[in-house]
């Protein structure tokens, strides 16, 4: 398991980017966010499963899917959430 | 066994030791329903010492009248507080809470659907060394969706007992009970629970912080290596640890450990996520089986309609519509129920008692005064009915995920709208909901736009205006124009809260907005049970609290409005020119009381707006609660005849009189004036209160209530001055 924040190996983007109903991994966060902490006790860990599962009627926050629970957050929080594509690296997150 | 704690249990008996249950778990874990479901209607709620955190308990009586204290504790994701009502809590649960020790066990609600994220709380609450029970709730949801656990399993792995029950269904709350009876009474030797905390390479760069906290307080190894992790992860657990001897050691520890980690790549503030959560979902995999998710779960479909892109706001505004409407149509019957048995309780009192100053106190002061806020009760009742639903739902989170666009555009977080909903209840509940915003700035901004949001002391005021003096007019056969009266007043309260925000945080409150984290639970079917609940506990605040206020502003306004009494000659006089049968002033007795005198004084003011002084009374008593103008309106029209106890204050407005001109004192254009008025103004002493207790300065409450004054001021000017330029003056 590698262990830096972000993995440089793989095609990374932001959770902002997902469109409806689009799953991706959690690939570390950028920068100092002040709410990391809470991200990652909701689960938001490296290596999670995240799938975005709507937009808000107005655009903004989003809704997401982490572990079972659906959190709301804002875009501009999700932009500095990094994700990768969920297929490259299959067999990495099973174990 | 048995024979054993009976003879131990007749010796205890003379002085039972309470045992002292918490409840801790994640918000949306239904920790408050099996609170319910364990206490029913044996609670008390009253606030820790020194902070304005509610404290919920309730008693349960065990086995040989054993009283056990259950303990509901605010919601907390994790050990480590992100804002006040948490840190009460966590605090509570470590040990370092001045006013409350820690319990003496500690039941983990946990919200079986979602086992992971509740287990992370409930692994780091094992750490502390709490002997811990671990109820997993939510059970027939998780039958539904053909979940499968093995709560042995779990039981064994984590080494505490597990329940499973529904809170809801009152499924297993006898089998928790008996564990909540047997294990409480350990005390210190039942100390449970297994740490899941286990990493070769973690714990060699955590081993000088574990011996400094052995070294200071914490007693387990398993807690010891627990809180290390914390103080490496998480810059807020270090802080809590900043005033206490031996500081510079533990940071320079702590941050020799932090370049440990990093020297091998491990991002420090993951340190103990990661593992933790390594931990669980190594046991969540040997212990739960999920069914394939379909993706398409219940509350996704529901979403699909409410949270859709145009139907959402649609039906969220109708809803809300609805709601408003029905508290005003549906409460009319009960309302008058109140009406009629108050009028009827005051002719009994004159039938029993002799007249005077006594029976005129009773009648006019106490049963006048309380009995026009008790009649309010049915809508209080109704609106906390339907609160109570849109939240146990779960719909109540889906309008701050609608409306979290406008929030961030007024730069309050979406946070904020949890607060400002619960503040059309009330604004001190509201104001102290606001705890749960991270960001101080968002934090103040809410307190002071709080206030805005039409509470239910409002709703007296809105309600005699609207039945007095808007026609019952139907458009359409849909609409009733009392209730679009009623729903714009609310509008206007938000209106004049997003102008405020936006000039306040221009030129008073500056800085970043923060971004909001808020979970969207799935949508639930209420239980009724608890739904009850909530009504009765809002009720009987609403009773007790602003009974007791009223009851006394009622009876110092009676006697400011009786006295002095006018002397035997002006009697006379009057009493003759009745009889003859010219006009006469028939307030002339409470002109020149106290009262009276009062109003008249600032009646040049708030002439402007339409009010006389006789609404310049109520305007002034209304500052002790709103819906006191309702009572001293009521005061006030029933001493000009001391026969009707009965008198219908709505008639009394409506055939009231200008002595000089003739016109009526109150026509729609002056309620409506004065509903802007109450809508606007910072009339309640309670708000400012905890405003000052919340902002711990006087300054705050003293800004708000002058902004909210001159805010006030200006609409109602305003409206009937143009209004009246209109020609809607009569």
């Amino acid at each position: 398991m590698r262990t830096q924040t972000t993995d440089s190996s793989d095609y990374v983007f932001s959770l902002d980017d997902l469109k409806p109903g689009e799953e991706a991994v959690i690939a570390g966060y950028q920068d100092d966010i002040a709410d990391e902490m809470r991200l990652l006790e909701m689960g938001l860990i490296i290596g999670s499963i995240v799938r975005l599962v709507k937009i808000a009627p107005f655009g903004d926050p989003i809704q997401i899917r982490v572990r079972g629970t659906d959190i709301s957050l804002r875009r501009a929080l999700a932009k500095r959430i990094l994700t990768r594509p969920t297929q490259l690296n299959h067999d990495e997150r099973r174990n | 066994m048995s024979a054993e704690i009976n003879t131990d249990s007749s010796r205890v008996e003379i002085k039972q030791r309470v045992v002292r249950v918490a409840l801790a778990g994640n918000p949306n874990s239904g920790k408050t329903s099996v609170f319910n479901a364990l206490t029913g209607l044996r609670q008390k709620i009253a606030n820790y010492p020194g902070v304005t955190v509610e404290r919920k308990s309730g008693m349960l009586t065990g086995p040989d009248r054993q009283p056990f204290e259950i303990i509901d504790l605010p919601g907390i994701y994790s050990l480590v507080p992100k804002s006040l009502d948490e840190q009460i809590a966590v605090d509570i649960l470590t040990g370092t809470c001045p006013v409350e020790p820690p319990p003496d066990l500690v039941v983990v609600v946990a919200d079986v659907t979602n086992l992971p994220r509740n287990l992370y709380l409930c692994t780091q609450i094992i750490d502390i060394g709490l002997p811990v029970i671990l109820a997993l709730n939510m059970m027939d949801v998780a039958r539904k969706k053909n979940l499968q656990v093995n709560v042995e399993g779990l039981a064994r792995r984590l080494n505490i007992p597990v329940v499973p029950i529904s809170a809801k269904q009152m499924e297993g709350i006898d089998e928790l009970k008996e564990a909540i009876f047997l294990h409480g009474r350990k005390g210190a030797n039942g100390r449970n629970g297994h740490s899941i905390l286990k990493s070769v390479e973690l714990a060699r760069v955590c081993e000088p912080l574990v011996t400094w906290f052995q070294e200071h307080g914490i007693d387990s190894p398993s807690g010891a290596y627990a809180e290390a992790l914390r103080v490496i992860s998480q810059p807020q657990a270090l802080e809590r640890w900043q005033n206490r001897n031996g500081r510079e050691e533990l940071s320079g520890l702590v941050q020799k450990a932090r370049q440990e980690l990093d020297a091998r790549g491990i991002p420090w503030k993951q340190a103990e996520v990661r593992i933790r959560y390594a931990a669980i979902d190594q046991i969540c995999a040997q212990n739960i089986t999920q069914p394939k998710s379909t993706g398409s779960e219940l509350s996704e479909k529901i979403d699909r309609i409410l949270t859709h892109k145009y139907f959402g706001p649609v039906l969220m505004f109708l809803i809300l519509a609805t709601i408003f409407q029905s508290i005003y149509t549906w409460a009319e019957v009960p309302m008058t129920a109140i009406e009629n048995a108050l009028g009827a309780l005051g002719q009994q009192v004159e039938q029993l008692l002799p007249p005077g100053p006594l029976q005129d106190m009773l009648v006019n002061g106490v049963i006048a005064g309380v009995g026009a806020v008790l009649v309010f009760l049915p809508q209080i009742v109704f609106l906390f009915f339907f609160l109570a639903i849109l939240e146990d739902t779960g719909y109540l989170a889906r309008v701050a995920f609608i409306m979290d666009r406008f929030m961030a555009k007024l730069g309050l977080s979406g946070q904020s709208v949890i607060p400002l909903l619960s503040s059309f209840a009330c604004a001190v509940p509201g104001i102290m909901a606001t705890r749960t915003i991270q960001n101080q700035r968002d934090r103040l901004l809410t307190i002071l736009v709080a206030p805005f949001m039409s509470c239910s002391a409002r709703l007296p005021v809105y309600t005699l205006m609207i039945g007095a003096f808007i026609p019952g007019i139907w458009f359409g056969g849909i609409f009733y124009l009392p209730g679009l009266v009623l729903l714009s007043m609310y509008l206007l309260g938000m209106v004049a809260a997003v102008v405020a925000a936006t000039i306040l945080q221009k030129f008073v409150v500056k800085g970043e907005s923060t971004s909001y984290i808020m979970e969207l639970p799935a949508y639930r079917m209420p239980v009724w049970r608890f739904i009850f609940y909530r009504v009765y506990e809002a009720g009987k605040a609403f009773v007790t609290n602003a009974g007791k206020i009223i009851m006394a502003v009622s009876i110092v306004l009676w006697f400011l409005a009786s006295y002095p009494k006018p002397d035997a000659k002006h009697q006379q006089d009057m009493l003759a020119l009745e009889k003859s049968g010219q006009t006469v002033d028939s307030f002339h007795e409470i002109r020149q009381s106290y009262a009276g005198r009062l109003g008249q004084l600032i009646e040049p003011v708030i002439r402007p707006l339409g009010f006389d002084w006789k609404i310049g009374i109520g305007l002034i008593t209304s500052f002790a609660a709103r819906e006191v103008i309702v009572s001293t309106l009521a005061t006030i029209y029933n001493l000009q005849d001391a026969d009707e106890t009965s008198v219908d204050l709505r008639t009394a407005l409506q055939n009231d009189r200008y002595p000089d001109t003739g016109k009526p004192v109150f026509t729609p254009l002056v309620a409506i004036s004065l509903m802007i008025f109450f809508v606007l103004a910072c009339q309640c002493m309670s708000t400012l209160a905890i405003v000052r207790r919340e902002t711990n300065s006087w300054r705050w409450p003293v800004f708000m209530f002058v902004y909210m004054l001159i805010f006030a001021y200006v609409a109602s000017f305003t409206v009937f001055q143009v209004g009246t330029a209109l020609g809607f003056g009569s």
